[in-house]
C-alpha cells in the first residue's frame, strides 16, 4: 500500500496480512504509518479519512459488514461521543439498527467483557482515563466485531491503568478475538500476542515473526529503529544489564527543602466551611519532608493522582503550601518549568519567536536561536506556527525554550510522556548535560527505566504522602515498595473511579427523581415548545402582579410536577433572584422618573418609586422566563432533546449526534482553561499587546478543540456512523424511542391556557 | 457543499465555546446601567453572534451560520443565561440574518467584504427580534435607525472582524488542514 495525505507521504509499499483468530502486535517509530496501515485494514481510509491510496486491500466479507471492525483510538477524550455509559455503548448498536430492546443486555455483556464494573446510567465524565479506554473497548465489543483494532490504547494512561487494559486484551485473546494492536509500551503485552510486525520509516517492512522469540532476538534492532529508548532493558532480559544506575552525587547543599509540607486545592473559604463542620479538606500533599540537593537529578514517581505534579508546581512557586515550610531558589529566572502539555506554553505565532520570547516578524532570527533549533532538530521550522509541529517537535521546542536562558533549577512535568524513543533520548541527553553542569533537574515520570538510568534521587508519592526518598538503587531493591506505590504490576488493583481527576458532569444533571416525575416523562421537544410559547405570553406582561403570577406557575410545577425539594429549587433560583434584585436596584436608583413623581435623594442615588415599579415589573418578567427555563432544564435529558430532533422532526442524525458530541467537550474546556492560566502565569509579560494576548490565549484552546473534534468525528464513523445511520433519521434505531403522546399535547395546551389566564387575572 | 461529520462536530464545539462567551457577555451587559443611550448599548450586540461568523468562515457550508448560532444560543440558555430561553430564540434570529448575508454570495465568498457584510446583517436579525421582544418598537424612528446601524457596525467588528482574525490565526496553526477554509485558501502559510 502507498498512502499520501495532502501530498505528504505516509506509507510507501507497505504490506500487512492478518489471519482470522490471530493477535498481531504492530510496532514502529512515531510517524512510520502504523495508524495509517491499521485504518486501511479497518476501511476507515479512505471512507472517513481522506487520502490518496494506491495498492490493494482485501477484506473478508465478515469484517466488511456493519460493525465488522471495532476500532479503539489512543485518546480517551477523543473517541466518546455521548454523555452516559449506556448510550455510549448503544451508539454503535443504533448504527447497526439493533432493536432497542436488545441493547441493554448486549451493553451489560460488553461492559463485563471489557472488565468495567459500572452502571450504564452513569455519566462517562466520572470515569478515569483508563476506564474510559475500557469503555471504548466495550463499545467496540458490543458490536461483536470480527476484527478489533487497538491503536495505542494506553498512550495516555499510567502504568496501573495500562496494565488493566492489557489484562482485558489478554482475556479477549484467550476468547479467540482477532486483534491488531499498536502499542509502544508493549513489554507486558508480549505474552498475549501471537506475532509482531515491525515497520520502518514510511511503513516499509522491518521484521516480523512469532512472539515472544522475535522480541528477544531483535532487541538491538528495535533500539536502532527507535521503537524502544536506549535505556530500556528487554522485558525478557534476565537482569544482567538492569543494574546500571546513575552515579549518586556527593553531598551538596539543598536547592529545595520542604518540612511538613501540606497542600489542599480547597479555597480558603471552602477550608473554613469544612472546618466548621468538623471536617478536614482533602489534602493533595500531606506532611512531606524532603530535600532536593543542588546538582541532583531528582525523579518524582507515583500513580496518577498521587500528587507528583502538585509537588512540582509547589517547588516552582506556582502554588503556595497550605501548611509547613518550603525553601526554593528565589533569584529572578532561578527556575525553568516545562508543562506536561507543551502547547500551554506557546505564546507567540512562530517557533523562533516562542524560543526567544519576543516578536521577530519578518526580521532575522537570532543566531543563538538558530543554533538551538538545529540542535533540537527543528531547523527549517523557525517561521512555522508552534502548534503546527508534531508532538515530538513541540516537546523539543518547549525544552529548547528552557535552555535559552540559564537557570539554577529545571523542573519538567512528565517530559517524555507520549514521546517516541528518539525524542525521549534527545531530551534526556540535554537534561543529563544540565546536571553535569551542576544544575538541579527535577522531573515527574512514570518511566522506571528512565529513573534507573538517570536519576540520582527518587521520591515516591502515594495519595499525597511520601513512601520513599533516596537513591534509586535502594528503591529497586524493595519490590513491595514499588507495588505499594503503584509503580509495579499489582494483580489486585483495577484502577479506581475518578483516579486521574475526573471531570465535572456536563451541564445540569437530571436526577432519577426528576426523570420519572410528571414533567420529566413528557416529550422533550413538546416541553421546549411549551417553554417557547410561555415565553411568548410573557412578552405581554406589563405590571408586577402579572410577573409574580407567571413566576408562580413554573415554580409550582417545579415542586409538584418535577418533584424538586424546597432546597433544590432555592439553590437553582437564588443566583437569578440576587441578579434581578440588583437589576431592580439599578432601575430604582437611575430610572428617569417622570416629573412630579415622588423620589428620595439618598447619598447620590435618585431613588424613585416609579423606578422601583418599572424595575420589579421587568425583573419578575425575566424571573418568570428563567423559572420556565429552570423547569425545562431540570427535567429534560439533553440526549433525549437532541435525538428527538431526529426521531420526531426528521433532522439527519449527523446533526443531532454531532452536536451532542460537541457539547460533551464543555467540561474539558474548563479544565484546559485552568491549565492554560497556570502556564501563562509563568510567562507573564510575554505577548506584547493586549489584543495579541487575547488571540494567543484563544489559539491553544481552539486548536486543541478542533483537533479533538476531528478525532471524535473519525471515531464516530469508525463505529458505523456513516451512510444511512448518519444521514437518515429512519436509517438507525434509537436506544430511547420518543413519541409524542396525547398528554404531551395536553401539557402544551395547558401551559398556554393557564399562562394566558394568569396574564388576564393580573391585569 | 455537503456537510461532513467533522464539520458538524467542530461547528458544535466552536458554538459551545461561543455559548460560554455569550453567558459572560450577558452578565457583563446586565451591569451596564439601562439609562445609557440605546444606540450606545447596541454597540455591544455584535459579540452575541460571533459563532455565526467564525463557524461559517471555517466550515463554509450552507446553514453554518444558522446552525452555529442556534447551538450557541442553546448552550447559553442551558448554562443558565439570565435571558432564559430568549438566549436561544434570539440566536436563531441573529443566525438567520448572517445566513442571509452568506446566501448572497452563494455560500462561496468568505473574503473581507463578505464576512463584514454577512455579520453586519446579523444586526438586522437582532433588530427584528428586539423589535418584538425587547421593547425596540417603543423607540422613536430615528432611534430605531441608530439602533440598527450600531448593531450592524458592532456585528461587523465584534463578529466579522474578530472571526476572520481568529480563523486566519487558526489556519496558520495547521489544525484546519482538513476543513474547507484551508482547502480554498491554499496551505497554511
Amino acid at each position: 500500500m502507498t498512502v499520501a495525505y495532502e501530498g505528504s507521504q505516509a506509507l510507501t509499499g507497505a504490506s500487512l496480512e492478518l489471519r482470522r483468530g490471530e493477535a498481531v502486535l504492530l510496532i514502529g517509530p512515531s510517524g512510520c504509518g502504523k495508524s495509517t496501515l491499521a485504518m486501511l485494514a479497518a476501511g476507515l481510509i479512505p471512507a472517513a479519512v481522506e487520502a490518496e491510496v494506491a495498492g490493494e486491500v482485501w477484506r473478508s466479507t465478515a469484517i466488511s459488514r456493519p460493525g465488522g471492525v471495532g476500532y479503539v483510538f489512543q485518546d480517551p477524550e477523543a473517541q466518546l461521543c455521548q454523555l452516559t455509559i449506556g448510550s455510549e455503548v448503544a451508539f454503535g448498536l443504533e448504527n447497526m439498527r439493533m432493536p432497542p430492546g436488545e441493547m441493554p443486555s448486549r451493553t451489560m455483556a460488553a461492559l463485563r467483557e471489557a472488565g468495567l464494573e459500572v452502571s450504564p446510567g452513569e455519566f462517562d465524565a466520572v470515569l478515569s482515563g483508563g476506564m474510559k479506554q475500557r469503555l471504548a473497548i466495550a463499545c467496540a465489543l458490543a458490536q461483536r466485531p470480527d476484527l478489533l483494532v487497538l491503536d495505542e490504547p494506553t498512550a495516555n494512561l499510567d502504568p496501573q491503568a495500562t496494565l488493566a487494559v492489557f489484562r482485558t486484551i489478554a482475556r479477549l485473546r484467550a476468547a479467540g478475538q482477532t486483534m491488531l494492536v499498536i502499542e509502544h509500551k508493549f513489554s507486558d503485552l508480549i505474552a498475549a500476542m501471537d506475532r509482531v510486525v515491525a515497520l520502518g520509516p514510511q511503513g516499509r517492512a522491518a521484521f516480523s515473526g512469532p512472539l515472544p522469540d522475535e522480541v528477544e532476538r531483535r532487541w538491538p534492532a528495535m533500539q536502532a529503529l527507535g521503537v524502544v529508548p536506549a535505556w530500556q532493558t528487554s522485558p525478557l532480559d534476565s537482569g544482567r544489564t538492569r543494574d546500571v544506575f546513575a552515579v549518586p552525587h556527593a553531598h551538596a547543599p539543598a536547592a529545595f527543602a520542604a518540612r511538613e509540607l501540606d497542600y489542599t486545592y480547597a479555597s480558603r473559604s471552602a477550608q473554613r466551611r469544612l472546618r466548621r463542620r468538623g471536617e478536614e479538606p482533602r489534602r493533595a500533599l500531606r506532611g512531606l519532608t524532603l530535600e532536593i540537593p543542588s546538582g541532583s537529578f531528582t525523579a518524582i514517581v507515583g500513580a496518577n493522582g498521587s500528587g507528583k505534579s502538585t509537588l512540582l508546581r509547589l517547588l516552582a512557586g506556582f502554588e503556595r503550601p497550605t501548611g509547613g515550610t518550603l525553601s526554593a531558589p528565589t533569584s529572578a529566572h532561578a527556575i525553568a518549568f516545562a508543562f506536561q502539555n507543551p502547547e500551554h506554553q506557546f505564546v507567540y505565532e512562530t517557533v523562533a519567536e516562542d524560543l526567544v520570547s519576543r516578536y521577530v516578524g519578518e526580521g532575522p532570527v537570532p543566531d543563538h536561536a538558530l543554533r538551538l533549533l538545529a540542535e533540537f532538530g527543528l531547523e527549517g521550522h523557525e517561521r512555522q506556527s508552534p502548534f503546527s509541529l508534531s508532538q515530538g517537535q513541540k516537546r523539543r521546542l518547549s525544552v529548547a525554550a528552557m535552555l535559552v536562558q540559564e537557570h539554577e533549577a529545571y523542573l519538567l512535568d512528565e517530559p517524555t510522556f507520549g514521546q517516541d524513543a528518539r525524542t525521549q533520548e534527545a531530551i534526556m541527553q540535554r537534561l543529563q548535560g544540565l546536571k553535569s553542569q551542576g544544575r538541579t533537574v527535577v522531573i515527574t515520570t512514570h518511566d522506571l527505566d528512565l529513573v534507573r538510568r538517570y536519576a540520582t534521587q527518587v521520591l515516591v508519592l502515594k495519595q499525597g504522602e511520601m513512601l520513599f526518598c533516596g537513591a534509586p538503587k535502594d528503591l529497586f531493591d524493595r519490590g513491595e515498595l514499588l507495588r505499594r506505590g503503584g509503580l509495579a504490576p499489582d494483580a489486585t488493583a483495577e484502577g479506581a473511579v475518578g483516579g486521574d481527576g475526573a471531570q465535572e458532569v456536563p451541564f445540569v444533571r437530571i436526577s432519577p427523581a426528576q426523570a420519572v416525575s410528571l414533567v420529566g416523562r413528557l416529550h422533550p421537544g413538546m416541553k421546549l415548545l411549551a417553554t417557547l410559547l410561555a415565553m411568548g405570553v410573557l412578552v405581554f406582561t406589563v405590571n408586577v402582579r402579572q410577573g409574580v403570577y407567571l413566576t408562580l406557575l413554573p415554580l409550582a410545577l417545579l415542586f409538584w410536577g418535577a418533584r424538586l425539594g424546597l432546597r433544590q429549587v432555592a439553590v437553582r433560583m437564588l443566583p437569578f433572584v440576587a441578579f434581578f434584585a440588583l437589576y431592580t436596584w439599578t432601575l430604582t436608583a437611575y430610572a428617569q422618573a417622570p416629573p412630579g413623581s415622588p423620589y428620595v435623594q439618598f447619598l447620590f442615588f435618585h431613588l424613585s418609586l416609579y423606578g422601583l415599579d418599572v424595575g420589579l415589573a421587568l425583573a419578575f418578567r425575566m424571573l418568570a422566563t428563567v423559572t420556565f427555563a429552570i423547569l425545562f432544564v431540570s427535567t429534560t435529558d439533553l440526549t433525549d432533546l437532541l435525538t428527538s430532533f431526529s426521531q420526531n422532526l426528521g433532522v439527519p442524525p449527523k446533526f443531532s449526534y454531532g452536536t451532542l458530541a460537541g457539547l460533551r467537550f464543555f467540561p474539558l474546556f474548563q479544565d484546559e482553561w485552568a491549565k492554560l492560566r497556570r502556564a501563562r502565569s509563568l510567562r507573564q509579560g510575554a505577548g506584547s499587546s493586549r489584543l495579541t494576548r487575547v488571540v494567543t490565549y484563544a489559539l491553544p484552546l481552539l486548536s486543541q478543540a478542533i483537533r479533538l473534534g476531528e478525532r471524535v468525528a473519525i471515531a464516530m464513523e469508525a463505529r458505523g456512523f456513516h451512510g444511512a445511520p448518519a444521514e437518515r433519521a429512519d436509517g438507525r434505531t434509537y436506544l430511547r424511542p420518543l413519541r409524542v403522546r396525547p398528554w404531551d399535547l395536553l401539557y402544551v395546551a395547558g401551559i398556554v391556557a393557564v399562562a394566558v389566564w394568569l396574564l388576564l387575572l393580573g391585569r | 457543499m455537503h456537510w461532513k461529520l467533522r464539520d458538524i462536530v467542530v461547528a458544535a464545539i466552536l458554538a459551545v465555546v461561543s455559548g460560554a462567551v455569550y453567558l459572560g457577555w450577558d452578565i457583563l451587559f446586565k451591569f451596564v446601567p439601562s439609562s445609557v443611550n440605546p444606540i450606545v448599548l447596541a454597540l455591544f450586540n455584535g459579540l452575541w453572534w460571533i459563532a455565526a461568523g467564525i463557524v461559517p468562515y471555517i466550515v463554509r457550508r450552507p446553514g453554518a451560520a444558522l446552525f452555529a448560532e442556534s447551538v450557541g444560543g442553546l448552550v447559553e440558555f442551558l448554562l443558565g443565561s439570565p435571558y432564559g430561553i430568549q438566549a436561544f430564540t434570539i440566536g436563531i434570529a441573529q443566525g438567520l440574518g448572517v445566513e442571509l448575508g452568506f446566501a448572497f454570495g452563494g455560500w462561496r465568498r468568505y473574503g473581507w467584504g463578505s464576512m463584514l457584510l454577512a455579520t453586519a446583517l446579523g444586526g438586522i436579525g437582532n433588530y427584528v427580534y428586539s423589535y418584538f421582544y425587547y421593547g425596540v418598537n417603543d423607540y422613536s424612528a430615528a432611534l430605531q435607525v441608530g439602533y440598527i446601524v450600531a448593531s450592524m457596525v458592532s456585528g461587523a467588528v465584534l463578529s466579522g472582524l474578530l472571526s476572520k482574525l481568529v480563523g486566519d490565526a487558526l489556519r496558520r496553526t495547521g489544525v484546519l488542514r482538513n476543513f474547507p477554509i484551508a482547502q480554498v485558501s491554499g496551505h497554511a502559510s
